[in-house]
Order: structure tokens, then C-alpha cells, then sequence
């Protein structure tokens, strides 16, 4: 254990350690991917409550609809597209990762500055294309 | 897999090979996942985008056709699958109470069954009105 080996190094202190922007990124991908199985749900509701409607939609679709209209609901929609289109941003990154490519800092950290640059772009556009 | 919640031999133990063995194919089908959930959310994007509204009426008619109802069964069970390999790294990751932990993977193989049940009773009852 390196509690009894003081002369060993540590790993980062988290709470102490500024993250650089590639590890931000990096837990960012699995916060999102967390957000996106909380929207996955409210999705398939909707989904629900379409396919057993008849003139009017069944059960889950107007409850969510109501919970999801207004200020709370904007917010809700902005940060799902915006986990949406990280983590298929990121998940790209991971993808050249598993070919080799793009290892090198310098890369890692560009790729990660397009990712968010993607992220936001990608989010602001659909709700200006959408509003 | 932990070593312990696994069936491996104290031999494979010992080795410390138990983990190893079934890490591959978990590794394999995110990969296969994630390729599918890109290409068909560019149509699911593309789908919602050319709607001229998000009424309830629009969705139901524009998901209705076979060919759209299959597209998103499909979607849907690729990022349902996707989501059950990334929610058990999570889990593996941070709980870290053995029992508790293969308590959650077990909740979360329920869910994943209730989601995908979910999926394909809609999928049935929106090609085939009963």
C-alpha cells in the first residue's frame, strides 16, 4: 500500500489536482454517457406513449410532455442534445484510439478542444435550425 | 467481472488470467455498438429535423411506416446495449462493496430486459394497430 511507502509517488489527489482539458474531456465522456441513459428512458416513454395512443396519446406521453414544457424542459432537451452530440464526438476520438491513430499529446489535446468545439456547434446549430 | 464474482479455476486465478478471458467480447460489442449508434442517429437526427412539427400526430405518422419503426427497433436496440456494457463499467468502476456491487449489475441486467421489452411492444403496436 503507498500509505506505508512514503517515498513512493501518488496518483493525482483529486481534489487538489487541477485536471488538464484531455482528462476533463475524458470523465466528461462517461458523464455523459450516464445523462444519456437518464434521457434514454424519458425517450422510450415518449416512444410508449405513442405507439398505445389512439387520438389522443397514452400514459407516459402527456405527463413528460407537461413536466418537459417550459424553462425546466429547455434545459432538459439543451443538455441531452448537448451529451448527445459529445459523447458521439468523443466516442470518435475513442474509435481512432482503438486504429492507433492519434496518440501524440498534441493530437489528444486538439482532438479534445474539436470535440467541444463540435459539441457546442453541433447543439447550438439543431436548436437554430429547430427554434 | 471481478475475480471473485467469476467461475474461474484457481489455477486461471492464480494466474490472474480469470478476467482476461471474458474482457474481449464486452470490448468488441461497445466498439460494434457505437459504429451502429452513429450511422443510424445521423438518420434519427436527420428523421426528427425534416418534421414540420413535434406533435403527437407528426410522430405517430412519421415512425408509423415499417421501414422507420424498424429503423428506430433497431437504433433502439443498439443503444440499449450500448448503454448496459458503459452503465457496467460504471458500476464495476465506483461501487466497490462486493455484494452491493454485483446487486447493481444484476438491477441493471432487469432494467436493461424492462427497456428492451419496452422497445419492442412499441415497435409491434406502432406497425400493427390492434
Amino acid at each position: 500500500m503507498a500509505y506505508h511507502q512514503p517515498h513512493r509517488p501518488l496518483s493525482p489527489h483529486l481534489q487538489v489536482y487541477r485536471l488538464p482539458l484531455v482528462a476533463i474531456v475524458s470523465i466528461s465522456h462517461r458523464i455523459s454517457g450516464v445523462v444519456l441513459s437518464a434521457g434514454l428512458v424519458i425517450l422510450l416513454g415518449f416512444l410508449w406513449g405513442i405507439a398505445f395512443g389512439g387520438a389522443e396519446p397514452a400514459a407516459p406521453y402527456p405527463v413528460l410532455r407537461d413536466l418537459l414544457d417550459g424553462w425546466f424542459g429547455r434545459i432538459f432537451w439543451v443538455v441531452l442534445t448537448f451529451a448527445f452530440f459529445f459523447h458521439m464526438g468523443n466516442g470518435m476520438r475513442h474509435l481512432f484510439w482503438d486504429i492507433g491513430k492519434g496518440f501524440a499529446l498534441c493530437t489528444a489535446r486538439a482532438s479534445a478542444v474539436a470535440v467541444l468545439v463540435w459539441a457546442v456547434g453541433a447543439t447550438a446549430v439543431l436548436w437554430g435550425v429547430m427554434l | 467481472m471481478s475475480g471473485q464474482l467469476s467461475q474461474a479455476s484457481a489455477l486461471a486465478a492464480a494466474k490472474n488470467h480469470g478476467s482476461a478471458k471474458s474482457g474481449t467480447i464486452h470490448w468488441w460489442w461497445q466498439r460494434l455498438t457505437a459504429i451502429s449508434n452513429l450511422i443510424l442517429s445521423g438518420w434519427f437526427v436527420c428523421s426528427l429535423v425534416a418534421l414540420p412539427d413535434f406533435s403527437y400526430p407528426t410522430l405517430r405518422q412519421a415512425y408509423a411506416s415499417p421501414v422507420c419503426a424498424g429503423l428506430l427497433g433497431v437504433f433502439g436496440l443498439s443503444i440499449i446495449v450500448h448503454m448496459r456494457l458503459g452503465l457496467q463499467v460504471v458500476i464495476e468502476d465506483y461501487v466497490h462493496h462486493k455484494g452491493l456491487k454485483l446487486f447493481k449489475l444484476v438491477m441493471l441486467n432487469l432494467y436493461t430486459a424492462v427497456l428492451v421489452g419496452i422497445l419492442m411492444l412499441s415497435m409491434i403496436k406502432l406497425v400493427a394497430p390492434l
